[in-house]
């Protein structure tokens, strides 16, 4: 029995199908699309069914971090490019965080995407130079981020029908209209990520968008133009912030250089999550800073779901006499969780405790779900 | 015993019947459309699928469809971790079986099995010279030395 075993898993082992050349181009394309392009264009080598394999792949991701010199990231881009034979790319992806890309290869990566109906971009560049503001033409674009640490030339509005999620890290948005709204043309925008940007602004920011479902906000920092001249630690009340969202569910806030935030009308809010990093201290000393998070707070009121980062909770509970004066921000939560991090905390000052939960039609949960977790951490028994 | 309605019958290839609940059936964009074009009464029949993967098929979407959506958020990212888990044990079987999941995945259009097969497929691929590729998915190399050297040459870029 054992020698027929193993002749008939030698038999089975030297006449094995080639089952994955067998499966049709989309069903390749789709197992290709999980690899850095690199490695997908590489497959053109494995025998000639596989050779243009590659040319229709709809999903191009390009790392630079798979290359050694940046030259050839730089004709691998071009030559990617150059070669591909489909005209609808669902998925353009560069990322070259460290190394400078030519101000032609940015504006052919830029051109590409528009010849090529892409529909999501994501750009991980740095200090790109070239025709950024075409990237604003590409109708057909439905998830855009871009990574990029420069000026980020604007149109006066962004009108891209088709875009669902916008994520801007680390660029420096300018406009001297006096209503800066860049958003309210973009009729579908469901999501939207603001990390690390800064804003140069004449009067007002404002985040208009009526589709908007979820609104992440870590890390920005206003400025004023006045007359020509930049002030950057305006006096906080006109670091002002509209936000007119009113399908709103989901918001997300770093606290790190404080804004004067105006949330209209968002009555579906529902999760709120809050945290404090380490800003300037030079703003921080200003004592308005506290007031101005306090009126964050009651315009969230709204929130059924509040997650705070243990910074947060730290800077309220500093300003304990402060805290005890101010009515309750929250009349409707259900949940409260304290993070640093990624770790859930449960300890929380009972100034802070307080503040948050009174007023909440499930105070008394609440209350006890934090005192019952610092119960369980004490080694005596239970006295009831 | 189940909690929710319906039971929908499906047929192999291989003329095996397996019932299922609905909520698991309508994993399968194929099979819900079946369903809401009236199709389902007297079973299924899947001519493209055989018993064997089929039953892998069903064990997946029953999976996922239990899984605990937590309101509780705290558990919330622990159950995500155990799904994972479970996912990567699913898929630790022979090329064969992995294949045919991609193609019943394909065809019953169950986007996370396809995703989740396809994946574990670009994971073979990880590290691998063209060579070592071609021997664990038995690509047969039909170039003539001279044939292969000219791709390469041709694509001289992409292999720094």
């Amino acid at each position: 029995m054992d020698n027929t075993y193993t002749k008939k898993t030698k038999w089975h082992e030297e006449t094995q199908m080639d089952r994955l050349s067998d499966l049709p181009d989309c069903l390749l394309h789709h197992i290709l699309s999980f690899m850095d392009s690199k490695y997908a264009v590489q497959t053109c080598i494995l025998s000639k069914r596989w050779v243009s394999v590659w040319t229709h792949l709809p999903v191009l991701k390009l790392d630079s971090k798979f290359f050694n010199r940046v030259g050839n990231f730089r004709s691998f881009i071009s030559q990617v490019l150059d070669h591909c034979e489909t005209s609808n790319i669902l998925t353009l992806s560069i990322c070259s965080p460290k190394k400078n890309l030519a101000s032609s290869l940015v504006d052919k990566i830029i051109s590409f995407a528009v010849s090529h109906s892409v529909q999501e971009l994501d750009l991980s560049l740095k200090y790109p130079i070239g025709d950024l503001q075409n990237v604003f033409r590409c109708q057909s674009l439905r998830f855009l981020k871009l990574d990029l640490f420069c000026v980020l030339p604007l149109p006066n509005s962004i009108s891209l029908a088709s875009l669902k999620t916008l994520i801007l890290c680390k660029v420096t948005l300018k406009s001297e209209n006096h209503c800066f709204d860049l958003f309210s043309s973009c009729l579908d925008l469901q999501n939207l990520v603001l990390d690390c940007v800064f804003l140069t602004i004449s009067d007002i920011f404002n985040i208009s968008a009526p589709a908007l479902v979820s609104l992440t906000i870590s890390k920005i920092i206003v400025n004023v133009a006045k007359d020509a001249k930049i002030m950057y630690y305006p006096p906080i009340k006109d670091r002002k912030v509209v936000i007119t969202a009113p399908r709103l569910t989901s918001f997300s806030f770093t606290w790190y250089r404080p804004v004067s935030l105006s949330m209209d009308n968002s009555p579906l809010l529902e999760n709120v999550n809050l945290s404090m990093s380490r800003g300037d201290l030079l703003d921080t000393q200003e004592e308005g800073c506290f007031m101005f998070l306090i009126d964050m707070l009651r315009q969230l009121g709204n929130a059924r779901s509040l997650t705070v980062s243990l910074g947060l909770v730290k800077f309220l509970s500093v300003h304990s006499r402060l805290l005890e004066e101010q009515p309750f921000p929250f009349s409707k939560l259900e949940s409260l969780k304290v993070v640093k991090g990624r770790q859930i905390r449960k300890k929380i000052p009972p100034n802070v405790l307080n503040f948050l939960v009174q007023g909440t039609p499930m105070a008394g949960e609440l209350l006890a779900k934090f005192r019952k977790r610092k119960r369980r951490m004490c080694k005596q028994p239970m006295d009831d | 015993m189940s909690s929710t309605g319906r039971k929908i019958t499906l047929k192999s290839s291989d003329g095996e019947t397996f019932e299922v609940d609905e909520a698991v059936a309508l994993e399968s964009q194929t099979i819900k459309h079946m369903i809401e074009d009236d199709c389902a009464d007297n079973g299924i029949p899947l001519p493209n699928v055989t018993s064997k993967i089929l039953s892998k098929v069903i064990e997946y979407c029953k999976k996922h469809v239990e899984a605990p959506k937590s309101d509780d958020r705290d558990r919330a990212t622990s159950v995500d971790d155990e799904l994972k888990a479970w996912d990567a044990d699913f898929v630790k079987v022979d090329n064969s079986t992995l294949f045919d999941l991609i193609l019943a995945a394909n065809y019953l259009k169950i986007k996370s099995l396809l995703d989740l097969t396809c994946q574990t497929v670009a994971d073979m691929f990880k590290g691998k010279t063209p060579n070592e590729i071609r021997k664990t998915v038995h690509i047969k190399n039909d170039f003539t030395p001279d044939e292969e050297e000219k791709v390469r040459r041709e694509n001289q870029w992409a292999f720094e």
